[in-house]
């Protein structure tokens, strides 16, 4: 017969091998189960990095401790090594079109301060695997890679989760398999949510990358072929290594085309005249409005599975260790019989801090630039009455510029009527923002 | 110059060590201060229990994780190792002074759930400490034995912490100094506390002790001529080895005596004929009501500090640990130039999880039994009454809500024949313990006074 587990946590990123984690230090059996066969290998194109350090997100003011290589999050009072290389992001910098610059953050200011002046932290993903397997191998859970769970059944005292020709029973099951998740899925749990779209990534590993700041986010924008994307140059561990990622909501963009573009024709080419690609990723993620009821049936959905797209990897960290403390809570309840709240606990506490406490519709309309200016040539008007550099902000769910924004309107009024029109599609709600590109998305159901 | 530490931890007792611990691993610069040259001993009387391992305290059900050997707080959402010897206590058991046993959980039923039917763990505190100080030595906590801080001086941006002629610098305080903290004397935060009385007690390890399972908690009253102690029997590691608690809140009572009683005149004398005593440690608590405002000038109170006697072992770990990650918040918002947040969710989770959730006078009303009940045949007519097996608990707070379950048949037996007893456990269940316990606060004086 089976291993019956306290916990089967279901996906190996940072939500999952933290709460793998959490649970197995407050003595659960754990399975942790991944659909990669070697799970510290990083497959799907990511930004690694560690945003908004420099203000609080989702309740804390996320550290990296470089004495001890420990990440930390004093507000939920955690922290987890991680001894991989890092980089200190100071700064961001957005491009129009044609090159005018909105800067968050004075970047030789911000880096003066030093850690305290960084906006945000890049890190080693595949070196953060590979710490926290250890971490949860150490703590006696069983991990098991190569297994792509397909389907989760609850029963009166357990789950039994199968994929991969393998079955596995457990008290409890943490959904932590990513933004696409199949268990949300077969669970039902996406049946209630809006989809808007799909974002799609696709991520280089590059060197002789020479962006005006190399340590900050360089951002840039244009349409290509008629098609939007947006390229981010995301510093890496040694000047000149960056990691460059192409995103697009529209499925008709094609991301290899729009490197080539900004590689070589847009105003951002010569910095990348000496530029060599290393590595590649790509990624594509489903859009929905959150899962707001997290848990049914024995089966809690945490992380990026029931986020709108992602909750970043300090949200999924934070959100997989209170969800493995929760089913250690909950699972500790029963075998005292005390009243179980440890699950009520989690989920008040992800209502509290994502669903009311950030405006997750905001985020995704944070993507929504093409719909909402239509051209390039509005967005290198905007763009030019916008340049110049404001507080320093690495986080999605904060506008350090949206003051001077207000201040243009007179101008935009006596200008560009027509343009102010435009901008005030941000105020529609996602799902109507979004209703062209969401007639011609349907939402991904397998990756590879 | 001096080195200034981000935060300067006075004491390293469970308290000290969790709030080191984390402010060490969230990069802090960290000091840790403890009065005794080594760190690791344990020079006073204690319990050495994790309490109420069956129920909520301190918004954590508490366990101990055998496999990987952690003390774990799964709502507060923190563990750390403790690699010591552990033994889980199934029942507490209160012996009346003709022997009859009123028992709190049934003892067979407990321990055939193994660690889900125990309602405390006892532990080696030495281990714990030396485990702890392990712990922040390898983030980083300068560690100084030796220190007894006595003085307090705040500065505009720093707090300025002496003691044994040694000078510390600080941007934030906290205080973990226990239940006679100098700091919370110095800095005033004792003015507005209303004063019991002192709980003192003596703590003996005694193997050889034949009777009692070996995994069971033994609690009995005397009446002795200069005044009423009580015992707490607490299972040592080994069977037949137990930390024999002798304890008091009257200055007049002779402790060794008391304890030489126990052994030689109380009913259950017989168990100690081939007792033998390994250790002994003494120890005295002032209890005031609790400190409120944990925070005051640039120090922030935790554990037993800022409590009545003491918050329980359990306690003091996880305000210890909270007020280490409230000031690396602090201390972090203060660098970015963001607003100061940090000390004030520690505060108000003080308020809300101690203060105002728990009744420090509920807790005093424990100690005043022998106020109430004023000799053993007293004790005997009430206690003789109860027959049923009571919850399992091992909690201060919620002790007499085990009892109260038990008492309404024993007060309509008693309200014939002995009308003044349920006059006076009435009142024991009313009045303010500061009243039942007024003769005993006369005569007392806090430590240091």
């Amino acid at each position: 017969m089976a291993k019956k587990y306290d916990v089967i946590v279901v996906g190996a990123g940072p939500a999952g091998l933290l709460a793998a984690r959490a649970a197995a230090e407050s003595g659960m059996d754990v399975a942790l189960i991944e659909k990669k066969k070697d799970p510290a290998k990083l497959t799907r194109a990511c930004g690694q990095t560690l945003v908004a350090m420099n203000e609080r997100l989702f309740g804390n003011l996320c550290n990296y401790n470089p004495r001890d290589k420990m990440i930390a999050f004093s507000g939920d009072g955690f922290s987890a090594r991680y001894d991989g290389p890092r980089q200190n992001v100071y700064a961001v910098l957005t491009h129009s079109p044609d090159g005018h610059r909105v800067t968050l953050g004075d970047p030789s200011v911000q880096r003066q301060k030093g850690d305290a002046g960084r906006v945000a932290m890049t890190f080693d993903k595949e070196a953060l695997f590979r710490q926290w397997l250890d971490d949860v191998k150490a703590l006696h859970a069983d991990v098991f890679s190569g297994t792509l769970v397909e389907h989760v059944e609850p029963q009166a005292d357990r789950v039994v989760v199968e994929g991969s020709g393998r079955t596995f029973e457990g008290s409890y099951v943490i959904a932590a398999d990513g933004v696409n998740s199949v268990v949300a899925r077969d669970a039902g749990f996406n049946e209630k949510r809006t989809y808007y779209c799909n974002l799609y990534a696709l991520a280089y590993e590059a060197s002789g990358v020479r962006p005006p700041v190399w340590d900050a986010i360089v951002r840039v924008g244009d349409w290509i072929e008629g098609k939007y994307s947006s390229l981010f140059i995301i510093p890496r561990f040694k000047e000149g290594d960056s990691l460059l990622i192409l995103i697009t909501t529209d499925p008709r963009s094609d991301l290899e085309t729009a490197l080539e573009y900004y590689s070589t024709k847009a105003f951002c080419a010569p910095w990348f005249k000496d530029a060599k690609k290393v590595r590649r990723w790509a990624a594509g993620a489903s859009c929905y409005s959150p899962i707001e009821e997290p848990y049914k049936e024995r089966i809690l959905v945490i992380g990026d599975a029931a986020a709108t797209q992602e909750l970043e990897n300090s949200g999924a960290m934070l959100s997989g260790w209170k969800a493995g403390q929760a089913m250690a809570t909950a699972v500790l309840e029963g075998k005292v019989d005390q009243e179980v709240r440890g699950i009520a606990d989690y989920i008040s506490w992800w209502q509290a801090t994502y669903i009311r406490g950030v405006s997750p519709a905001d985020y995704i309309k944070s993507f929504a630039a093409p719909i909402v200016f239509e051209n390039a040539e509005n967005v290198n008007f905007f763009y030019g009455l916008m340049s110049g550099t404001y507080p320093p902000s690495y986080n999605p769910y904060s506008s350090p510029t949206a003051a001077a924004m207000k201040k243009l309107v007179p101008i935009l009024q006596q200008q560009r009527p027509d343009l102010l029109e435009k901008l005030k599609k941000r105020a529609l709600p996602a799902a109507q923002l979004y209703a062209e590109i969401t007639r011609i998305s349907k939402p991904i159901l397998t990756e590879d | 110059m001096f080195k200034k530490y981000d935060v300067i931890i006075v004491g390293a007792g469970p308290a000290g060590l969790l709030a080191a611990k984390a402010a060490g691993e969230n990069g802090l610069d960290v000091a840790l201060l403890e009065r005794k040259s080594d760190p690791t001993k344990l020079t006073r009387a204690c319990g050495q229990t994790l309490i109420s391992m069956n129920e909520y305290f301190f918004g954590n059900l508490g366990y101990y994780n055998r496999r990987d050997k952690r003390i774990c707080f799964s709502s507060a959402g923190f563990s750390f190792r403790y690699d010591g010897p552990v033994q889980n206590n199934y029942n507490l058991n209160l012996i009346t002074p003709e022997g009859h046993w009123v028992r709190f959980g049934d003892y067979a039923v407990q321990k055939a759930k193994g660690d889900n039917g125990r309602i405390g763990l006892s532990f080696d505190k030495e281990a714990l400490f030396r485990s702890l100080l392990e712990e922040c030595k390898a983030c980083h906590v300068d560690v100084f034995g030796g220190v007894l801080v006595d003085k307090v001086t705040l500065k505009t941006d720093r707090i300025v912490v002496e003691g044994s002629g040694k000078s510390f610098e600080g941007t934030y305080c906290i205080a973990a100094d226990g239940c006679n903290s100098k700091v919370a004397e110095v800095m005033g935060m004792n003015d507005n506390r209303y004063y019991f009385c002192n709980f003192i007690g003596l703590s003996e390890y005694v193997s050889g002790i034949q009777g009692p399972e070996p995994d069971q908690i033994i609690k009995l009253y005397a009446h002795l001529k200069d005044g009423s102690p009580h015992y707490y029997l607490i299972p040592l590691f080994n069977p037949g080895e137990f930390n024999v608690l002798t304890v008091t809140v009257d200055p007049r009572v002779n402790l060794d005596n008391a304890a030489h009683w126990l052994r030689q005149g109380s009913v259950i004398k017989d168990w100690f004929k081939k007792a033998k005593v390994t250790r002994r440690f003494a120890a005295s608590c002032a209890c005031y009501s609790p400190i409120k405002d944990a925070y005051k000038d640039r120090v922030l109170i935790t554990g037993d500090v800022g409590s009545t006697q003491e918050l329980e072992i359990a306690g003091a770990m996880i305000s210890g640990w909270k007020a280490g990650q409230a000031v690396s918040t602090a201390v972090r918002e203060n660098k970015i130039g963001i607003e100061v947040n940090g000390v004030s969710e520690y505060t108000k989770w003080w308020l809300d999880t101690y203060i105002n959730y728990y009744s420090h006078e509920a807790y005093m009303r424990g100690m005043t039994l022998p106020y109430i009940l004023r000799n053993e045949e007293e004790i005997e007519a009430v206690y003789g009454l109860i027959d049923e097996t009571l919850a399992p608990c091992w909690n201060p707070y919620t002790g007499s809500k085990a009892m109260a379950g038990a008492m309404p048949k024993a007060l309509s037996l008693l309200e014939k024949t002995r009308p003044e007893l349920v006059q006076r456990l009435r009142r024991g269940r009313e009045a303010h313990p500061k009243d039942l316990l007024a003769e005993i606060t006369a005569i007392s004086r806090p430590p240091g006074n």
